[in-house]
């Protein structure tokens, strides 16, 4: 999962080196997303909530 | 005289490439694998630089600036966490100490650090104008430096954690790929 979530701001960095604005705030928004979720299912895991 | 933001925000970045070499050097030098926590917090570091990124490339946004306080408060989040994990007296912490704190008290610190200078920064008007997208070969060198190592350095991270944790969770106790290979042979 931490892989994944280096792998699409590595992808957000290319998409934004090319200028194209749009599809660099859309993948910036998807790996903030998968960033985030992983901290908040570790959050659930020890809060044994489990989502 | 006037400021050129783009140029301070390049020194941000470069503000982040040290952090981010400094974990390295902990990483490969003495040999301490990071945690899953260690990786998000680097993560919200690479964050902070793809704002700053943003700011230099694309020229000066406030909106720029609200992704970078967003990390700042995610890395922020995340560092208190791990703090919290290790604050019983007992508890010798996670991996080395340097000055007395540990990386992620370190993170925690410079995440805040980050966030106030951000809103110290974005709260000065002059810098706000509408020169759009500059290609990274029609900047000067120094932001040319700057994008290149940061980004240079988030590939790195990227097959680094590959290496540590294969497809698979993370864990700090061997790097997978050495154990891949030790048991195929």
């Amino acid at each position: 999962m931490v892989l994944l979530v280096f792998v699409l701001y590595t992808i957000t960095f290319f998409i934004m080196l090319t200028g194209k604005q749009r599809p660099m705030y859309v993948s910036l928004a998807i790996a903030f997303c998968f960033h985030a979720g992983y901290f908040i299912h570790h959050l659930s895991v020890v809060l044994k909530l489990n989502f | 005289m006037t400021l050129d933001f783009r140029m301070v925000n390049s020194l941000g970045l470069l503000a982040i490439a040290v952090i981010q070499v400094s974990a390295l050097v902990v990483q490969l030098g003495m040999g301490e694998l990071p945690c899953t926590l260690c990786l998000l917090q680097r993560l919200a570091f690479f964050g902070v630089g793809l704002g700053l990124m943003l700011n230099v490339l694309y020229g000066i946004k406030t909106r720029h600036y609200a992704i970078i306080g967003t990390m700042a408060v995610f890395g922020a989040a995340i560092s208190m966490r791990q703090i919290l994990l290790h604050i019983l007296p007992s508890d010798p912490g996670f991996a080395i100490a340097v000055d007395g704190f540990h990386f992620y008290t370190w993170a925690f610190i410079f995440f805040v650090c980050i966030l106030l200078i951000c809103l110290w920064v974005m709260a000065n008007g002059t810098q706000y104008s509408d020169t759009g997208f500059i290609a990274l070969r029609h900047q000067p060198l120094f932001n040319k430096v700057t994008v290149s190592t940061v980004g240079a350095l988030l590939l790195f991270d990227g097959l680094l954690v590959f290496a540590q944790c294969g497809i698979d969770e993370c864990h700090t106790f061997h790097y997978w790929i050495l154990q891949f290979f030790k048991t195929s042979a």
